[in-house]
Parts: structure tokens; C-alpha cells; sequence
């Protein structure tokens, strides 16, 4: 068993992590550690490609600006401990985590949580009917279709509009798959790229705002399903279905710990800027506000490091 | 665990490979036999037992037929059972609650009916009750506690029956289908599959809800099926302990064909509410419906005081192969060779080993049956890092590093016990979500299936196009993408 002690012990390594490292290092902490689940730092927005982002220094790919911050965290005195996954933190905010290496517990002065969140999956949508395969939500369907040449299904339905999810639609369209329609349960798009619409409209797909699918279909694979817009039911014959329409925070790790969280509103309790209701434990980036962009998702990061700082 | 090779003869073939057949194929792996079990199914578990809401009865209202005995019977057995195979299990008890006058009435009908059976049952009043289910309503009058109620794993169970039955001898062959048989002067001598002909001395059909087909198949008695399907909603772990009893409503009205469902608290730490009952037009009906949903939610409810309602983990339904007789039947067909094991719906996961037996003792005519005195009753389980002390854990990460990568992040699944899985048989998403219960945490995979892609295709070789979900047709990928 390895023991290390820290002053900011940072669970989850993906923007919101890699920001409150950054921040507090530049600030001229010392003994800060990012503990990374993946083998690979930069959580969700390692898979976005054509995502671009915004900040006080200019807008970039969300590719560049994740290289940038990786090369300014090897740089750093920043521990980053790969391939680790904290299964608890203890009395005394000792976080206790397993890796290939063996069990680690790091004892810390400030634990900040930024395990991130997933997608609403289309169990917590109530989306009824048969459960084959050929559903995904847009997160996996983007990863697999990055990661794989071959695509996902020929004939998708998709429902949501966020970043990712438009991302995965462009990448299924790259793969040769056919897009039967966007739907979007609200009446806006919610993306904040309107030039990811732009290049869905160029290769034909609609949008469909006030829609929703109440039913799939389908023994071994997806069938068809039925959506609903104004009233009318659509039924669509498709064998994939790409669910990505709003984000949830990845609750486990922070329920476990007695960070206070509204089951309803499926929120965390906490101040504006991320304190809890436990001593020394914060939250950040989508975990915090799991509706947030990713440039919000920055800002608060750098936001909420200023505040723990004057404490 | 399973074999490749379909065996051209055996004493015994069992036809089905949920948990009666496996029960059944564990039971007689007890004795020196050549025992073969088909399944159509890339898996073992994958037909009704996946359906079913892991509850082992201590009664049912029926208790004059036959599944009432084989229930009250079945039940003690599951403490040695579960210790044997490995199998978490738990007696939770039942707590049928009053919540009105009428419903109280009920409860002294119900008081005096399982003492009459000789079940133990115990009165509790509100004020005890509420100690002991803080969460119920405060509506609640008085309930019956029953501690003989408890809770398992069917699928886990299910499995665990179907490898010790492996490590005994039996032949399991899987994606394997029955098409007719051999029959000679009335007597059946082979089973013919679309892989090939068992000859075999006897044949025991434990189709489920396609007993019938195969009934027909061997010009034995009609078989008329009575499906009936029961929709379940499954609430997060991350809620904590909703219930620490299986809590059900004191019924006014006894249903023939269902106890009328309940909030259980499943072994895996995830409320369950349900089944509720609705007929269906065909076997392979196991959508939920909007109204499925709305109902269940009603109907348990008011049980409770705080229901997370948003904090949904899954809904699934299962089809209960019941027959027209709505009871077990367990005989020996007018076609000599052939045993019949039809209509077992709730509780048949409480009475398989109990069937077992009565199918032993029914086949003793047909085979001799020598006791083998290599047989080995226990299994182990794969090991789970969740259910390891920390303590452990650095040791066995020491000796396998593969424990130490966690795959799946809800359910704390490592990629030894992924592996594992595999080693164990595993062919598909779903046999190792049933294996390691990877992928059934509230995200339902969207970070680890990728990776759990991953570890199939490099453990077996296996083309991406070539992994499903839960067999052919249920395929991830398709061919045919571009080279970006």
C-alpha cells in the first residue's frame, strides 16, 4: 500500500481537474494531485474534434486547447497518478484509491471532486418499449466511433442536441450512416456551437425542436421507434438510437462521501462557487453544474481556486 | 465451462438452460451419468430467469398445489444452496403491510393461514414497524413479518447451478436448437438440433416458455401457454436503502396468477418494484410500457414516504411461462423417454432444487443412477474487488495487477473479474453484465462498454462485427465504415 499526503487531492482528471490544478499551481500551491480514473487525462473533452473553445485568450480547437493545458500540467509540479480510481475517502480526508500498482490512500488538506457527469441515460428519460441493442448515448456513441472505423449502425434516430451529441451525429454521417432526424425535446437547440448545426444542415439533417421519442422497438437490434412532435406520433424505422440530451453529474462518489444532493433535481447542494456540506471537500466543473459549457465549466474552476485561496 | 462440441449420445438431455434445467442438470451431475443441456441461447439464463425479481418465497396463496409445496419446501434449501455455490443470498423477510381497516382483515386471514401452513410469522405493530422500515408510510397500520423471505440473484444463481454442473461432468452446449426428435415404438431415442442428433435414453423438457413447441416436436401432450408478462423498475443503489424488507401491500383480492409484486431490496443493493401482471399477444413481448411504468409507480408508492422517483436505475419485464393449468405440471409424458417440467412461473426460482429432485425421482425408471463419488457440491464465484476489504485488495492487486484497473466506475467492476468472465464463458455484453454486473450501474456502460469491447476482442481474438449484445442479430458494430 502506497501513503502520500497532499495539500489539494483533485479526484477526476478531465477539464474541470486539469483547470484547478493548473490554478492552484500558478498560484504557487505545492503538493497538488490529480487522481485519473482513465489511462489518459482530459475527460470528455478528449473525444470532441470539432468543438471549438472560447477563453480570455482566444478561441481554439477543443483538441489544441486540451494539448496546451496537458503540456502546461507535465511542466508543472502537478502529480498525476493514471489509471487510479478512488474508491472512498476516509476520516481525515484520506483518499483511498486502486491502480494497477496497488492501493493508495492520500491523505489531504482539500479534496476537490471533479468526477464530471454522463449522459441522462433512456432509462431516466422513460423512453419505454424493448431493450435491444443499438441504443447508446451520445458519449459512448462518440467514443466508439472515434476509437473504431467501423460505425455504430446504418440508420440512426437521435435525441438532444448537445455538443457531443452533435458531434457523434457528424462522425456517424463521416462513417457512411444515414441520420433519419435530430430531435430536441426543448424548443432551442441547446449546443453552444451553432457551427456544428451548420455542418449538419450542409449534409441534410434536420433538427426537430419539440419532439421526443416515446418508443423503441426491436428483439435483438433497434427496429424502429416512435416519436412524438405536436401532438402527431412519427414512427421511424432505424437500427441505432443516440441519446444525448442533458447532463447528469457522475453522483456515486460524492453520494458515498455525504456530499448532501437533491435526488429530484438530480443537483448537488452546494454554494455558488462549490463548497459542500462537508469540511474541506469542494466540487467542480460538470459534477457542480452538470449544464454548464465547457468554457463555464473553465471559468468556475479558475473561480472557485481563487475562493478556496483567500479562505 | 461450456463445451463446443455437440455430443452425438447421453443418458440425459435436458432441454433449456434457465434455471430448472440447470438445477436439474446440477441435481443429476450428482449421479454417473452422460448428461447433456441445450440451450438456444448464447447463454445460460438468458429466456425467463433474467426476468424474474430474485425473491425466494416463503409461501404462496396456492399452497395446496403443487408449486405451494415445492415453494415452502424450496426455501429452507437456499441457506446451504448459497453457501455451496457461492451465491450471495439474503433473508430479509416480507413485511405485508396494512394500510386501511379492510387491509387489516385481511392480515388476521393471513395470520391465520400461514400458521395453518406452519410458517413463521410474526405481528408487528406501527410502532415497531417504523423502527424497522423507517421509510414506510405513515399510513401503515400493522404488518406480518415473515423472515423466511429472501433475496438472491436469479441470473448469478443461475449461472453458479450451470457451472457447478460443468465442473461435474455436464456437457452444457449453447446457440444450439431443437428441431425434432427420434422416436421409436412410442419411446424417444434421439433429439435432433440444428447442429446435429443427441441419441439419448432420456430427454427432459424445461423449455419455459417454449415448452410447448418442444412438447409438439415430440408428438407429446398439448401444452397450452398462458403467458404473462411482469414489468419491473429498478431504482439507483446511490439512494441508499430504500427498504430493508421486501414490503408488499396486504392484496384484498387473491389473483391466481400473481402475488401482486413488491418493493424488494435487491442483493446487488438496488430497490426493485414489481412485477405487475399484463397479458400478452406474444412470448417475446418484453417491452414496458408507459402505463406499465405509471402503474408500478402508483401502486408502490404509497407504501413509502420518500420515493426518489428521478433516481431510476432500469426497467425491464419478464413473461411468465405459466400454463393453462396454473400450476406446475412435473411428470413423465405419455411419450416414454420424455419428462415434462412445464409451467413454472413464481415461484420456481424458490422451488428448483426442489423440482430437481421430483425429476430425479421420476427418471430413476428410466436410468440407473449410481452415485458418483467424485461429486463436488461447491463453486466459487468470480471474485469482486466491490466486495472486498481494502485491506485485501492491495494483495490481490499485487499478485494480479488486473484487479486494480477498474472498468466499470458505477459498479466497481476490475478487468480481472472481466476477464474472468470470459475465461468462464462469457460471449457476450449481456453474459458479462450477468457475470460481473459491469454495466449495470445508472450510466448502463457509457464509459466502459468501449472498454469492455476492448478486453473481448483481445481475449478472444474476436472481430468487432463478431461481438453482440446477446447473440446473433444484436450485433454493436456494423461493416462497412470509412477509413477515417
Amino acid at each position: 500500500m502506497l501513503e502520500m499526503s497532499s495539500n489539494i487531492a483533485i479526484i477526476g482528471g478531465g477539464i474541470a481537474g486539469i483547470i484547478t490544478a493548473l490554478e492552484f499551481h500558478d498560484s504557487g500551491v505545492d503538493r497538488i494531485v490529480v487522481i485519473e480514473h482513465e489511462d489518459s487525462l482530459g475527460g470528455m473533452l478528449k473525444y470532441l474534434q470539432r468543438r471549438r473553445i472560447k477563453d480570455e485568450t482566444g478561441e481554439v480547437s477543443a483538441r489544441d486547447y486540451l494539448s496546451q493545458k496537458l503540456n502546461a500540467l507535465s511542466e508543472s509540479s502537478v502529480i498525476v497518478l493514471k489509471e487510479t480510481t478512488v474508491v472512498n475517502v476516509e476520516r481525515d480526508n484520506r483518499v483511498v484509491a486502486i491502480s494497477p500498482r496497488g492501493v493508495v490512500k492520500i491523505k489531504s488538506q482539500k479534496v476537490i471532486l471533479a468526477t464530471g457527469a454522463r449522459f441522462m441515460t433512456r432509462e431516466e428519460l422513460i423512453i419505454p418499449g424493448y431493450r435491444p441493442a443499438g441504443i447508446f448515448t451520445a458519449f459512448t456513441a462518440l467514443s466508439l466511433l472515434n476509437e473504431y472505423r467501423d460505425n455504430i449502425g446504418k440508420v440512426a434516430i437521435i435525441q438532444g442536441t448537445h455538443d457531443i451529441t452533435l458531434e457523434a451525429a457528424i462522425k456517424f454521417l463521416e462513417k457512411g450512416g444515414e441520420i433519419k432526424a435530430i430531435l430536441e425535446n426543448e424548443k432551442d437547440v441547446r449546443t453552444c456551437d451553432k457551427n456544428l448545426v451548420e455542418i449538419l444542415a450542409e449534409k441534410g439533417v434536420k433538427i426537430i425542436t419539440n419532439a421526443k421519442i416515446i418508443w423503441i422497438s426491436g428483439d435483438k437490434r433497434v427496429n424502429n421507434v416512435i416519436y412524438l412532435k405536436d401532438n402527431e406520433k412519427e414512427q421511424v424505422a432505424c437500427d441505432t438510437v443516440i441519446i444525448g440530451t442533458s447532463l447528469v453529474p457522475r453522483y456515486e462518489l460524492p453520494l458515498k462521501l455525504g456530499v448532501k444532493f437533491d435526488f429530484e433535481k438530480k443537483k448537488f447542494h452546494i454554494n455558488g462557487i462549490g463548497r459542500t456540506n462537508l469540511d474541506s471537500v469542494y466540487l467542480c466543473g460538470h459534477l457542480a453544474y452538470p449544464s454548464s459549457s465547457f468554457e463555464e465549466v473553465i471559468k468556475m474552476g479558475k473561480v472557485l481556486v481563487k475562493h478556496i485561496l483567500t479562505e | 465451462m461450456f463445451s463446443e462440441e455437440l455430443p452425438s449420445k447421453a443418458d440425459v438431455v435436458i432441454i433449456g438452460g434457465g434455471v430448472i434445467g440447470c438445477a436439474i442438470a446440477r441435481a443429476l451431475s450428482k449421479y454417473d451419468l452422460e448428461i447433456v443441456l441445450i440451450e438456444k441461447e448464447p447463454d445460460v439464463g438468458f429466456g425467463v430467469s433474467k426476468g424474474n425479481a430474485g425473491v425466494i418465497h416463503p409461501f404462496v396463496p396456492q399452497m395446496k398445489k403443487l408449486k405451494g409445496k415445492m415453494c415452502v419446501e424450496g426455501n429452507k434449501r437456499f441457506d446451504e444452496i448459497s453457501k455451496e455455490l457461492d451465491v450471495p443470498f439474503k433473508r430479509v423477510g416480507l413485511l405485508i403491510v396494512a394500510l386501511t381497516f379492510l387491509e387489516f382483515f385481511g392480515l388476521i386471514f393471513a395470520y391465520l393461514f400461514l400458521k395453518k401452513h406452519k410458517i413463521k410469522v410474526q405481528w408487528i405493530w406501527r410502532k415497531t414497524l417504523r423502527k424497522l422500515e423507517p421509510n414506510i408510510t405513515p399510513k401503515a397500520k400493522a404488518a406480518l413479518f415473515v423472515p423466511s423471505a429472501g433475496i438472491l440473484d436469479p441470473v448469478e444463481y443461475t449461472i453458479a447451478l450451470a457451472e457447478n454442473a460443468a465442473k461435474n461432468g455436464v456437457k452444457i452446449v449453447l446457440n444450439t436448437k431443437v428441431t425434432g426428435f427420434e422416436v421409436e415404438n412410442n419411446r424417444i431415442v434421439g433429439v435432433i438440433t440444428d447442429r446435429g442428433v443427441i441419441r439419448t435414453k432420456v430427454v427432459i423438457n424445461t423449455a419455459g416458455l417454449y415448452a410447448d413447441e418442444i412438447s409438439r416436436k415430440a408428438r407429446a401432450e398439448e401444452v397450452v401457454m398462458n403467458p404473462g408478462k411482469g414489468a419491473m423498475i429498478v431504482f439507483s443503489e446511490s439512494i441508499g436503502n430504500l427498504v430493508s424488507h421486501i414490503i408488499a401491500e396486504m392484496p384484498l383480492r387473491i389473483d391466481p396468477r400473481t402475488k401482486g409484486g413488491a418493493i424488494i431490496p435487491t442483493i446487488n443493493g438496488k430497490t426493485l418494484w414489481g412485477p405487475n401482471l399484463t397479458d400478452v399477444e406474444t412470448k417475446e413481448d418484453v417491452s414496458v410500457t408507459q402505463e406499465d411504468i405509471s402503474l408500478i409507480i402508483e401502486k408502490f408508492s404509497r407504501l413509502l414516504k420518500n420515493y426518489p422517483l428521478k433516481m431510476i436505475n432500469t426497467f425491464f419485464a419478464g413473461v411468465r411461462p405459466a400454463i393453462i393449468e396454473g400450476d406446475f405440471i412435473i411428470r413423465k409424458s405419455k411419450v416414454r423417454g420424455l419428462i415434462q417440467v412445464l409451467g413454472i412461473e413464481s415461484p420456481g426460482l424458490t422451488a428448483s432444487p426442489v423440482i430437481a429432485d421430483k425429476v430425479i425421482e421420476l427418471i430413476k425408471d428410466e436410468v440407473e443412477l449410481k452415485p458418483k463419488h467424485n461429486f463436488n457440491p461447491t463453486r466459487k464465484g468470480i471474485t469482486r474487488v466491490k466486495r472486498m476489504k481494502i485491506e485485501n485488495l492491495d494483495e490481490l492487486i499485487k499478485k494480479d495487477p488486473k484487479y486494480g484497473r477498474i472498468i466499470c466506475l458505477c459498479e466497481m467492476v476490475s478487468e480481472a473479474e472481466i476477464v474472468e468472465a470470459i475465461k468462464r464463458g462469457a460471449r457476450t455484453l449481456d453474459s458479462i453484465k450477468f457475470r460481473t454486473n459491469a454495466m449495470k450501474g445508472d450510466c448502463h456502460g457509457e464509459r466502459c462498454l468501449p472498454k469492455i469491447l476492448r478486453i473481448i476482442k483481445r481475449e478472444l481474438s474476436l472481430e468487432l462485427k463478431d461481438i453482440t449484445k446477446k447473440g446473433k442479430g444484436s450485433e454493436i458494430f456494423v461493416r462497412g465504415g470509412c477509413e477515417c
